[in-house]
């Protein structure tokens, strides 16, 4: 994910796909964006009890984005809990004999403070299967899949949030990562998955 | 390959053109004949070889040459010339408006860069505050950009006078282009406008009933206004295209009476939460449909050479991937290659205004002995062709309802508007890549990322409500964010719908598809597909495909 247009890998803004000259969409459609978004106001309680939260991007896959990432994106990455933004990545086509399947595995990211996680959004690929997330412990022991919990594991298709009513506690140097999986019968181009965290 | 006979062939791609009776014949020719008559065969077979690939280049030289050449490609070009001038008066007139609109002692708070140079407003090698601040350079530009930058604080800053005034005109000067400027003081001088905010606050207080009826009494006026705009754009008049008191340009587009249908339509879970606004729009946008994909592909040459005549020769596409680099790291004074449809920015800035949000709709609402505001947002129109990707980023304005404590829900859609019918876009139709609204800590001001906030729908997250459950709320710190949005309209390829869902203008992409776009192009908007193509260029295509 990239907070700049402008990644080498990635289709830019001026982009043209070829297109029919013929048929029934040939013509230019019009669209809008729509947003509905539903506001607390202050009402009965106290605004001391509202809780507001910050997010985070927890990418999957290798890390192997353009080394050099321009100053406003590195302010923004530091403004995403201080991770990294550039996540794009590619996966080759796969060759037959071998699986056209396969299994991307983000870095481990450390929690620098304990947060209680209330909301993964998961941010899917057309040639993604599914993906999961998962927590480790300080002590290195056993893993959980937090997205299993709320059995909302995005795939391609659909990415519904995974909400923790109660909040998920994470202490901390606790570790998040990302696994997906992949259909690599043709090749994924400038992909970008993971969650989208919201934690207080 | 056919090396002896001369550089005909250079590769197997162009020799996947040939016809494959010849390749054989060619490879077995003249096995029967004595040397001399093997030779005189082979010159033969490769002089009617040549013949016929000659015969084929001139045939689509003249495919690609005829619909553009005489008096039909000068007025299209002109006609291109009149859309990008109203659209630059459009768009000044909206920023006028918009800076004029700033409260305070010192108004009017205003970039003065906009004013100057309209024609530059989101170009991000000329003079854009947009892009000075997405770039992290207002400290150096805070002068010029006044607004932008957030520099509209204090009287005192105002206080420079006219010496502060002369060094910002002669910083403004260098490099700008002596055009831009005067289509800026000219447009300047037609734009009255009468300040108002260009995105009023929804009603101001927390009664249910009084909301609704300011919300309901904007949504008519801005129909009104919408109607207004729409139809002085039908008519022709650039010149008439004044902002009307009470009426915002940079509003009119923003909602649409119609968009309530949809916004419900978007949110069927919600329905005891959003109210619809009544009123239809009469007018069918299908006469503008048509005028925009008449123009399209001459509007996009004409830019590309007004584009070329203004660079530099030294800079061209030679060294695109630096050229890009530079343009990420925000040098603005990097010049990339006009006509290139992958992989370098071409005549169109990397991001452009264009998602002006605007109220909707507002519905107060009590639930577990909590108080909610459902509001709906709509931007303004987004016109895309066939094959077109569009990726805006800048800011935009959500605003609050008064007595916001933070949000607990949002959905966002992609709506598709025909005519007076605005209704989901389907999913084969357009496809998302990335939504994002984000609200950024400005550098030194003491706000940590705890409070940053972020909306945000990827792939496969449109229509998905995200909730969060109480009392945990995204709290926005005013109404500005930061928006992103990718889409893609993936209806009418000739490539796989699944490819055009990738990002794939990797380099393998432009290797396989760039040059056949560049081949294509002209031909646009009878754009060359798989079934109208000359065979030769069928072959071609499929082969590079098959690759």
């Amino acid at each position: 994910m990239r907070a700049s247009i402008g990644s080498t890998r990635c289709c830019p803004h001026a982009c043209l796909y070829p297109v029919a000259a013929e048929g029934p969409h040939t013509k230019a459609a019009q669209y809008r964006l729509s947003i509905v978004v539903t506001w607390l106001l202050a009402g009965s309680e106290p605004a001391a009890t509202v809780r507001p939260m910050r997010a985070l991007w927890l990418p999957s896959g290798p890390n192997v984005a353009e080394p050099q990432a321009p100053p406003a994106d590195l302010r923004r990455v530091a403004c995403l809990g201080q991770w990294s933004l550039l996540s794009e990545f590619e996966l080759p086509a796969c060759t037959p004999p071998s699986p056209c399947s396969y299994r991307s595995t983000g870095a481990r990211r450390r929690l620098g403070e304990a947060a209680l996680l209330i909301v993964a959004l998961g941010v899917a690929n057309d040639r993604m299967t599914a993906a999961s997330l998962w927590a480790r412990g300080a002590d290195q022991g056993s893993e959980q899949s937090l997205s299993s919990k709320c059995r909302r594991e995005p795939t391609a298709h659909r990415a519904a949030p995974c909400v923790f009513p109660a909040g998920e506690a994470l202490p901390q140097e606790t570790q998040l990562q990302v696994r997906a999986e992949w259909n690599t019968s043709r090749a994924v181009l400038g992909a970008d998955v993971g969650f989208v965290l919201w934690v207080a | 390959m056919l090396r002896s006979g001369g550089p005909l062939f250079e590769d197997d791609e162009e020799l996947s053109l040939l016809p494959r009776g010849n390749l054989s014949r060619r490879r077995s020719g003249g096995g029967g004949c004595c040397q001399l008559c093997r030779r005189a065969c082979v010159c033969t077979v490769r002089l009617g070889l040549f013949c016929a690939a000659a015969a084929c280049a001139v045939a689509v030289a003249l495919l690609y040459i005829g619909p553009r050449s005489g008096t039909r490609s000068k007025v299209h070009t002109l006609e291109a010339e009149v859309l990008t001038q109203r659209k630059q008066l459009q768009r000044l007139q909206s920023q006028l408006a918009r800076g004029a609109s700033a409260p305070g002692p010192n108004s009017p708070c205003i970039d003065r860069w906009e004013v100057q140079y309209p024609a530059e407003l989101d170009v991000w090698n000329g003079h854009s505050c947009m892009w000075k601040q997405m770039w992290g350079q207002c400290d150096k530009f805070a002068r010029q950009c006044r607004r932008t930058c957030g520099r509209c604080v204090s009287g005192s800053e105002q206080g420079g006078g006219e010496e502060q005034e002369a060094e910002e005109e002669g910083e403004a000067e260098e490099g700008a282009a002596e055009s831009s400027a005067e289509d800026a003081h000219q447009a300047a001088g037609t734009a009255a406008v009468e300040p108002e905010s260009p995105v009023p606050k929804p009603g101001p207080g927390p009664g249910a009933d009084a909301q609704a009826a300011r919300v309901g009494g904007d949504a008519e006026s801005l129909l009104q206004a919408l109607r207004a705009r729409e139809e002085t754009v039908r008519l022709g008049k650039p010149g008439s295209v004044l902002i009307k008191p009470g009426r915002a340009v940079g509003r009119q587009s923003q909602t649409d009476a119609n968009g309530g249908e949809a916004a419900q339509e978007g949110d069927d879970d919600d329905d005891d939460r959003t109210e619809e606004i009544d009123g239809d729009v009469d007018e069918d946008e299908e006469g503008e449909d048509g005028e925009d994909g008449a123009s399209y592909g001459q509007a996009l040459s004409a830019a590309k050479t007004l584009e070329s005549a203004r660079r530099p020769a030294s800079k061209t596409s030679a060294q695109p991937s630096s050229d890009r680099q530079n343009y990420v790291a925000g040098d603005s004074t990097t010049v990339v290659s006009a006509g290139s449809e992958c992989g370098i920015p071409t005549q169109s800035p990397a991001a452009s205004k264009g998602l002006d949000m605007g109220v909707l709709a507002t519905k107060n609402f009590g639930a577990d002995s909590r108080s909610y505001s459902s509001v709906t947002y709509l931007s303004g129109l987004v016109s895309m062709q066939p094959g077109e990707v569009h990726h805006y980023q800048h800011s935009v304005q959500l605003p609050r309802p008064a007595d916001a404590r933070g949000i607990q829900s949002y959905v966002m859609e992609i709506l598709e508007q025909r005519g007076s019918e605005l209704r989901p876009a389907p999913e084969a139709g357009i496809h998302l890549k990335r939504f994002m609204l984000q609200q950024q800590a400005p550098p030194g001001s003491g706000r940590g990322c705890d409070t940053q906030a972020v909306l945000f729908a990827g792939e496969g997250a449109r229509g998905a409500e995200v909730t969060f459950p109480h009392p945990f709320v995204v709290q926005p710190d005013g109404d500005t964010w930061h928006a992103q949005l990718h889409v893609v309209r993936t209806d009418g390829l000739t490539i796989p719908l699944s490819d055009a869902r990738q990002c794939i203008c990797a380099p393998s992409w432009l290797e396989t598809y760039g040059s056949l776009a560049r081949i294509w192009r002209p031909a646009r908007p009878g754009f060359c597909g798989r079934a109208t193509c000359p065979s030769a260029l069928r072959a071609l295509w499929a082969h590079r495909h098959a690759r």
